[in-house]
């Protein structure tokens, strides 16, 4: 019976896939919370601007918010490993 | 529509170009009324308006009903099939459901959340991956595509009609907003049960920030952490929307050449070279590419919620 350490093998090669993968997890939330965060308070800041017409002063606001919450929640990632 | 079959989209479109033939063919509009949801003046059923809410059912409110009783009734049928036999191995659809079940369960939610929660968490997270699974892949499905060709020859319907509006294509139910939206608001909710079983409920919200800073830093801190908290639903929520949207606007607009090109020299023999060498082979790829986006990101929305409940559940400081 040849051992499953060499050569191509499909389960050997899922798992560590798997592995991989749950490895990512976090730094995927992270990434996704950097952009997200951005986005977010970038366009509440741009919907206060319309709203108030005082265009471009919430839109920066929000914009350098969303970059310090979205930096700090991958700092918080980096922290915890 | 988004389907992977040239020839549909191309008679669909067909109708549209010989609508717009006087107007020229606009490819932006067109492309936009296909992915958006169906008016509100114009819904598919007529339901009254309760505290100033309309419940008429739209397109992707349809999709939405569509794939949530398919998903209930195929997982239904499947394991009562199971019990019904009485074998302890399974077999059939049972095996590929419980691939499904042991996937979910050991490699998003144990690695995340943890032994002691795994079983309280592994069915939201089995209902979230099944159904975003089921309406993205319903969406790349062209059903009501080719019924609507078919009844264009067979049953001609008023356009007005239910079967009218029906039949004029299928919608991805995953790539209106509001739907993960709503997706994301049990994220948001489950994170804080998650947090409040584990900690109590007192305990989850002073978790959000570490202890033992100073406190001139924790005034720079909490609202940083409260905007966080909804910074991650929102993430969600538009990776997933945008990611079904795109797709499908991406292999509208390389289709929408076709009529472009017809437009643009005057004659049909243009479109359809253009069509034949660069539209369909290049909107099949895109298609093909639209099925691991489908798997991937119904993936990354439970991993993603698995993670987020986690992170209520183990506070490391």
């Amino acid at each position: 019976m040849p051992d499953d350490e060499q050569g191509f093998s499909l389960a050997r090669s899922l798992s560590f896939l798997q592995e991989n993968l749950r490895r990512a997890g976090p730094a995927a939330a992270a990434s996704y919370a950097l952009v997200g965060a951005v986005l977010l308070l970038g366009g509440l800041g741009y919907a206060l601007d319309a709203w108030q017409g005082t265009t471009p002063w919430f839109l920066l606001a929000g914009l350098l918010l969303g970059v310090v919450v979205g930096l700090y929640e991958l700092a918080k990632v980096v922290w915890r490993s | 529509m988004f389907q992977p079959h040239g020839a549909e989209t191309a008679a669909h479109g067909g109708e549209h170009a010989a609508e717009a033939a006087h107007e020229g063919f606009n490819a932006g509009e067109t492309i936009i009324e296909h992915v958006s949801n169906s008016p509100i003046d114009h819904p598919l059923i007529h339901l009254p308006t309760l505290v100033g809410i309309d419940f008429s059912v739209t397109k992707h409110v349809l999709m939405l009903w569509l794939v949530a009783a398919f998903v209930f009734a195929t997982v239904t049928w499947i394991v009562r099939r199971h019990l019904a036999a009485g074998r302890p191995v399974p077999s059939g659809a049972m095996n590929g459901l419980e691939f499904v079940v042991e996937f979910v369960r050991d490699s998003i939610v144990l690695p995340n959340v943890g032994k002691k929660w795994v079983h309280a968490w592994t069915p939201l997270m089995l209902t979230f991956f099944v159904f975003i699974l089921c309406a993205n892949a319903i969406g790349l499905i062209p059903v009501f595509d080719v019924l609507g060709l078919l009844n264009h020859w067979v049953i001609h319907p008023d356009h007005e009609s239910f079967l009218g509006s029906v039949t004029h294509g299928g919608t991805t139910a995953t790539a209106n907003f509001n739907v993960t939206a709503a997706l994301a608001t049990i994220t948001f909710g489950s994170i804080i049960v998650a947090g409040t079983r584990a900690h109590g409920f007192i305990q989850h919200w002073k978790n959000l920030v570490p202890h033992g800073l100073a406190w001139p830093i924790y005034i720079l801190l909490i609202p940083i952490e409260i905007m966080g908290l909804f910074v991650k639903p929102f993430a969600l929520t538009m990776r997933l929307a945008a990611n079904m949207t795109g797709g499908h606007i991406a292999i509208l607009a390389i289709l929408s050449f076709v009529f472009l090109f017809t437009e643009m020299f005057g004659q049909a023999a243009a479109g359809i070279g253009v069509g034949l060498a660069v539209s369909v082979p290049l909107a099949v790829g895109i298609s093909a590419l639209e099925i691991i986006v489908v798997l991937v990101q119904a993936y990354v929305f439970t991993l993603l919620t698995a993670v987020f409940i986690g992170m209520a559940i183990h506070v490391h400081h």
